[in-house]
């Protein structure tokens, strides 16, 4: 019985030889989303992935809860433990991007290039949960305001209610692969980055290279 | 789960680390496991495997496997590194989680290193030297553009962010502000009509 296990087991993981790489790859997005000031491309086929693994090993766990052999339930501990972790991960991911959508909605909202980076479940909770917060606004207060007072994406006096990203925040980041970055527009200088290095810097200067994947934000 | 923080927690560093493979000695059998994250062979006594960190740990705790600690985790080691630290003025070469691991380590399985608090001194004696390097070096390449930590841990840089983050966003706000007071000012002639506008709403 065990053999039959081991050779199912085998083909397995012939079958999805990247559940290493799967889980790698999303500990590495959520650093970036942790670090970067602006939200990034959802990993949507990633988190999708994992969470069909997740499913199965919820399944598997409930299948065998009663299984009183202390073997088993050993692993079992194990599984679930593991379960936990992979679970904490993803939440974590998805709320660090639900917190940068509250806090920019307007701006995500207003510009179709960055609302193509959401999901399509983060853009229906970025238009109902905008809706419904000028809903309570407009009710509450806006109301009572005189009409050139109810925007609030107003930029009169040369301040933008509307939050926007700071690119140009400091960021800590690895050198995965060489790359050639410009760290300043105006004079052409550029840096070669070697792969191991480990820099701070601006974050509109490696912009491009996060999202290549040449760096990793930490 | 509270809301993240904008930067990663000790504790999320970490869990970072738990992922980490590490070779260890099992006691006892275990099957293969069919993890998210990885499948793990069997485990087979006396024969040396190489499990996450955090699994290692797990077993480690209920006596079912020894670790085998990493080349660098040992007194030799890491007395040649701290004499190599407090010579140069360089940081020494170190694994990126060398403080994570040498302290999940030390927690965990103490009885597996060879002379664990000698290690741990050592270990103390590396922080603070680099602690002191960092907050020499990095003043002296202070500037708004990029500085270059090589050699870092990440729990190390992780310690030094708060500041050092806010230091280069105040250094760029400086200058920027140098450069840019000029089309400040012209944007501010620009305004200057709907500015007196807000104030008459206001009032």
């Amino acid at each position: 019985m065990e053999d039959i296990d081991d050779i199912l087991r085998e083909f397995d993981s012939q079958n999805a030889p990247s559940n290493a790489k799967d889980y790698d790859d999303l500990l590495k997005w959520w650093i970036n989303e942790r670090a970067a000031p602006e939200i990034l491309q959802c990993q949507e086929d990633l988190v999708e992935r994992i969470m069909t693994r997740v499913r199965r090993q919820i399944e598997q766990i409930e299948d065998q809860t009663g299984n009183l052999d202390p073997r088993a339930n050993f692993q079992l501990i194990i599984v679930q433990t593991e379960l936990e972790r992979v679970k904490f991960l993803i939440r974590s991911y998805l709320r660090t991007r639900i917190s940068k959508i509250d806090k920019h909605a307007l701006h995500i909202l207003s510009t179709p290039s960055i609302r193509h980076l959401l999901s399509p479940s983060e853009q229906t909770y970025l238009r109902t949960h905008q809706a419904l917060l000028n809903e309570l606004y407009l009710s509450s207060f806006l109301k009572n305001f005189p009409d050139n007072l109810k925007r609030l994406d107003d930029s009169a006096g040369g301040l933008s209610m509307v939050e926007e990203p700071d690119l140009e925040g400091a960021v800590f980041l690895r050198v995965v692969r060489d790359v050639n970055v410009a760290i300043a527009w105006e004079n052409g200088e550029t840096l070669d980055m070697r792969a191991g290095d480990v820099y701070v810097i601006r974050y509109s200067a490696v912009q491009e290279a996060v999202k290549r994947g040449d760096v990793e934000l930490i | 789960m509270a809301l993240p923080h904008q930067h990663l927690t000790p504790q999320e560093v970490s869990f970072i680390c738990e992922s980490e493979l590490i070779t260890i000695v099992p006691r006892q059998r275990l099957g293969a496991l069919n993890l998210i994250s990885i499948d793990t062979r069997p485990l087979v006594p006396p024969q040396r495997a190489d499990v996450p960190l955090w699994l290692a740990v797990f077993l480690r705790k209920q006596k079912r496997c020894n670790i085998v600690p990493p080349d660098w985790l040992s007194v030799d080691y890491l007395e040649r590194l701290v004499k190599e630290e407090s010579d140069s003025a360089a940081f020494s070469q170190m694994p990126w989680r060398w403080m994570e691991v040498a302290e999940i380590l030390l927690d965990t399985c103490s009885e597996d290193l060879i002379s664990p608090s000698d290690i741990a001194l050592h270990i103390r004696s590396l922080r603070e030297l680099r602690q002191a390097k960092i907050r020499a070096g990095l003043s002296d390449q202070m500037n708004s553009s990029y500085i270059k930590i090589n050699n870092l841990g990440l729990m190390e840089v992780c310690e030094i962010r708060p500041w050092v983050g806010k230091v280069v966003d105040g250094l760029r706000k400086i200058e920027g502000e140098a450069g840019s007071t000029a089309a400040r000012r012209r944007r501010e002639d620009i305004d200057a009509d709907g500015d007196e506008d807000m104030d008459d709403d206001g009032y």
